[in-house]
């Protein structure tokens, strides 16, 4: 990726940032200002608000730095750190399975039926979007 | 090789010190792209810079 589509892509990631901040504004007006007084709401529109600002935040100084842009640009591009990413996520698919199938035999046993057979489904979803995506990327690449 | 610091050839090939520093001490393998990169920034061959071991 050059330079000029790297600063590009980081500016498209200052306004997501800034979206996902006004998402939890909204969220957090809609908590406190509608009858039901959802709390989950609340906690839910401060966490976007307080995250998508701090990104935000943390990106707009980036974009700002020419030096601190060609080195972020060369550890998100870094080949060895892409490997190393691609590796954490197939640990975690396989520590998120075992770990479901953990949960569904406790679950079970503590007859908590619907608990399990919603990490199961979740668990099936994710298996299936992997399958396809890996069917599809096979014939792609 | 060029007498120039691990930092310098990152620099030059657009990746990590520690990229670097795992492909000298044989942790992790280059692509075929880096590897290419490396052998035309030292005015090489690949077959010079690594050493291909049957597994």
């Amino acid at each position: 990726m050059t330079m000029d589509a790297y600063t590009k892509t980081l500016k498209r990631r200052v306004w997501s940032a800034v979206l996902l901040a006004v998402l939890g504004i909204i969220l957090i007006i809609f908590a406190n200002f509608t009858a039901t007084q959802n709390e989950f709401i609340w906690i839910y529109g401060t966490s976007l608000a307080v995250c998508g600002a701090v990104k935000a935040g943390r990106l707009w100084t980036l974009t700002k730095d020419e030096k601190r842009i060609k080195s972020a640009r060369i550890v998100e591009n870094d080949e060895r750190n892409l490997a190393i990413a691609s590796k954490a996520r197939g640990v975690a698919f396989v520590a998120f399975a075992l770990l479901s199938a953990v949960a569904i035999a406790v679950l079970s046993v503590l007859k908590m039926d619907d608990a399990a057979t919603a990490i199961a489904i979740s668990v099936c979803v994710l298996s299936l979007i992997y399958t396809v995506a890996y069917k599809i990327l096979q014939k792609i690449e | 090789m060029r007498g120039i610091t691990q930092d310098e050839l990152a620099k030059a090939l657009e990746v990590t010190r520690q990229t670097i520093i795992s492909l000298e001490n044989g942790k992790y393998t280059a692509s075929l792209r880096l590897a290419f990169r490396l052998a035309r920034y030292f005015g090489t061959t690949i077959e010079e810079l690594f050493v291909y071991e049957e597994e």
